[in-house]
């Protein structure tokens, strides 16, 4: 199934063989999209939230997302503080669903939570549940090749389209030639300074997928980071009908 | 008896959860809360709180849950409401009438919740001391008939119900629940059946229920407040979305009250919250109380002890809630909420400081003020206050 996976991105993008300059920044956009919004994936993991003071806030977490990132539901394990709470994000976090175990409450957020930090992290629900933002929120522009992190990169500048509801106004993105895996992202609130920078790392190959043991987002305005850690990752796994839904915030295995 | 009922579940859920013995979790909190209250006099009320989890969930379609709460009370445990209710409605109340609404805080353990949950396919089964919890409202809700929430500690949990909930998916027709909790005569019991849909950005539920509306009428003479239990069968419904980026939110319900000497009423609330890039969130909410009163002359010693004991939700028929917060830290984060009753034009303000020194730890500090005349809802008698709450989990 896995395998089948693999090939399946692999035959969507048939430039992949094509020389690293001749590709135009849509064709890379579409590589970098399809590695990141794979059809479906559930992995365990943690995020450390290293705050301005200097302390360091460890939670663990289950995610599951359908859909390239269309359907995503979260659930912490640890801390006790925040154990059992599960958020659902659907139409890529356009809808929020929020469930609080101790008052059995499940809470919908509106649009405009997207924005907010995720427990505090430097994670906003827009980031997690992003999807296909790349493509479809901004218009980008391939500026050429660029050693990032030792590596031959895929420099590109992406610009928010008008009428867009993302939060950035510019993205730039430095991706592995190889495979398209994003090293290095700058977040733009503003088209001054970035605001965010995300680094990936630790990359190995799950199931034939380059995959990131390590990402952090840097605040580069708080002066804080939160880092995600994988410790499992399944790709390609079948949920049922009515995993994605409200009644199941409060039934996560 | 109670106890026997209790002890009786408890042993029942151990007996079917030790086949899983080995993955029952156990966590929880302690929580120290300080009251402070001005007034006449100033009392000091200590609250310590464990409160201890206990979770089981081997798979299989099957989990089960409990929580066992201790309370221990110190300083100022003994109170009277009616130190609260302004004097012109307790004036003619004589000294040994006043010792005799005199309530006191004991030591106490409570098992709150103690549920079984089954899972299969479209369906969940729960059993037991459960949260219920109704309605899209924040600080109200009209359709939730089990639950009266504490507008000075609106997030705080609830107390478990006994019942048994059936939760059904029914694909594109939406998710139906249907509860009931048990009571001593079938006709006490509670039924309630609520249809639920997510149609994109708008989530609508739809409930019929039936279950005793209690009426308490409280005298002033020593004459032992005499309570009323009126058959009432609830219709209401409550919508969740968003408008023009803004969160929005309606819940109504109309109680049809079958006692000609009380008169049907509705409960209507609708909200709205946005929060800014810069983190400020503002929520404001309004509620019209049917069951309330159109101005502070009307207030009766009976709907003051109605609202402390959470028979209805307010003393007016029209309260605003407004709340707004700030994360001034990483760690911090300031609120203020303003209650402010429209019917009779008084206004109480509670601003709050949370603060998290680390991971398992929170502080609270809330303080509480009331600026209206003298037969207000949130008139000065109530006095100054504040809280200051300590929590750990583990």
């Amino acid at each position: 199934m896995l395998k089948r996976l693999t090939l399946i991105i692999l035959c969507a993008l048939p430039w992949l063989e094509a020389p690293a300059q001749d590709l135009t920044a849509d064709q890379v956009m579409q590589g970098i999209n399809a590695l990141l919004n794979l059809e479906s994936i559930y992995s365990r993991g943690r995020m450390i939230i290293q705050t301005s003071s200097g302390q360091e806030r460890v939670f663990e977490l289950d995610s599951w997302s359908q859909n390239g990132g269309e359907k995503t539901l979260m659930r912490y394990l640890a801390p006790s503080r925040v154990r059992g709470q599960s958020t659902l994000m659907l139409n890529h976090a356009d809808e929020i669903w929020v469930y609080f175990p101790r008052t059995g409450r499940v809470r919908k957020l509106a649009a405009h939570a997207r924005y907010q930090k995720m427990e505090g992290s430097d994670f906003t629900y827009e980031d997690m549940g992003s999807g296909d933002t790349f493509i479809d929120e901004f218009s980008s522009r391939l500026v050429g090749l660029d050693k990032k992190c030792d590596t031959e990169c895929y420099h590109l500048v992406l610009k928010r389209k008008p009428d867009s509801r993302t939060a950035y106004a510019a993205i730039t993105i430095w991706a592995r030639v190889s495979d398209f895996m994003p090293l290095l992202i700058d977040y733009y609130e503003d088209e001054e300074a970035p605001s965010k920078r995300l680094f990936q790392s630790e990359i190995t190959l799950v199931a034939g997928i380059p995959t990131a043991g390590r990402i952090e987002m840097h605040n580069l305005l708080d002066n804080t980071v939160t880092i995600m850690e994988t410790d499992s990752i399944v790709y390609n796994q079948v949920f049922p009908a009515d995993f994605f839904t409200t009644r199941n915030l409060q039934n996560l295995p | 008896m109670r106890g026997k009922h209790y002890a009786a579940w408890l042993a029942g859920l151990i007996i079917t959860c030790a086949p899983a013995a080995a993955a029952v979790d156990l966590f929880g909190y302690g929580e120290i809360d300080n009251l402070l209250q001005t007034g006449d006099e100033t009392q000091l009320l200590t609250v310590s709180k464990l409160r201890v989890d206990l979770l089981s969930d081997p798979g299989s379609g099957f989990s089960c849950g409990a929580n066992l709460n201790f309370h221990l009370y110190h300083g100022s445990t003994s109170w009277n409401p009616l130190d609260y209710i302004p004097t012109a409605v307790t004036t003619a109340i004589s000294p040994e009438v006043y010792e005799l609404y005199i309530q006191t805080y004991r030591d106490k353990w409570k098992l709150d919740n103690i549920w079984l949950k089954l899972r299969s396919g479209r369906f969940d089964l729960t059993i037991g001391k459960q949260q219920l919890a109704f309605g899209s409202g924040y600080a109200w809700n009209p359709t939730d008939l089990f639950n009266t929430i504490n507008l000075l500690d609106v997030t705080y949990e609830n107390p478990g119900w006994q019942s048994v909930r059936l939760d059904a998916d029914a694909d594109r027709l939406g998710s139906f629940t249907l509860l009931g909790a048990p009571a001593a005569a079938m006709s006490d019991a509670t039924a309630l059946l609520q249809w639920q849909r997510n149609f994109p950005r708008l989530d609508v539920a739809l409930l019929v229920a039936h279950r005793p509306w209690h009426h308490t009428e409280y005298y002033s003479d020593g004459t032992p407040p005499a309570a009323t239990q009126v058959k009432r069968y609830l219709y209401g419904g409550s919508l969740v979305g968003q408008l023009f980026g803004l969160g929005i939110w309606a819940e109504y319900a109309w109680h049809d009250l079958r006692r000609v000497e009380f008169g049907d009423f509705s409960e209507l609330v609708v909200g709205s919250d946005y929060t800014w890039r810069n983190g400020v969130y503002l929520l404001m909410e309004y509620l019209w109380n049917g069951d309330g009163r159109s101005g502070s002359e009307e207030y009766t010693l009976t709907d003051w002890m109605r609202l402390f004991s959470g028979e209805t939700r307010s003393l007016a028929t029209s309260q605003l809630y407004c709340y707004s917060s700030y994360p001034v830290s990483d760690l911090v984060s300031a609120g203020v909420t303003l209650l402010y009753s429209v019917s009779d034009g008084a206004a109480g303000l509670i601003p709050t400081l949370y603060y998290s020194p680390e991971a398992e730890t929170e502080i609270t500090l809330m303080a509480h003020f009331y600026g209206g005349d003298d037969r207000d809802q949130y008139n000065t008698e109530l006095g100054a206050g504040g809280l200051l709450r300590f929590r750990r989990y583990f």
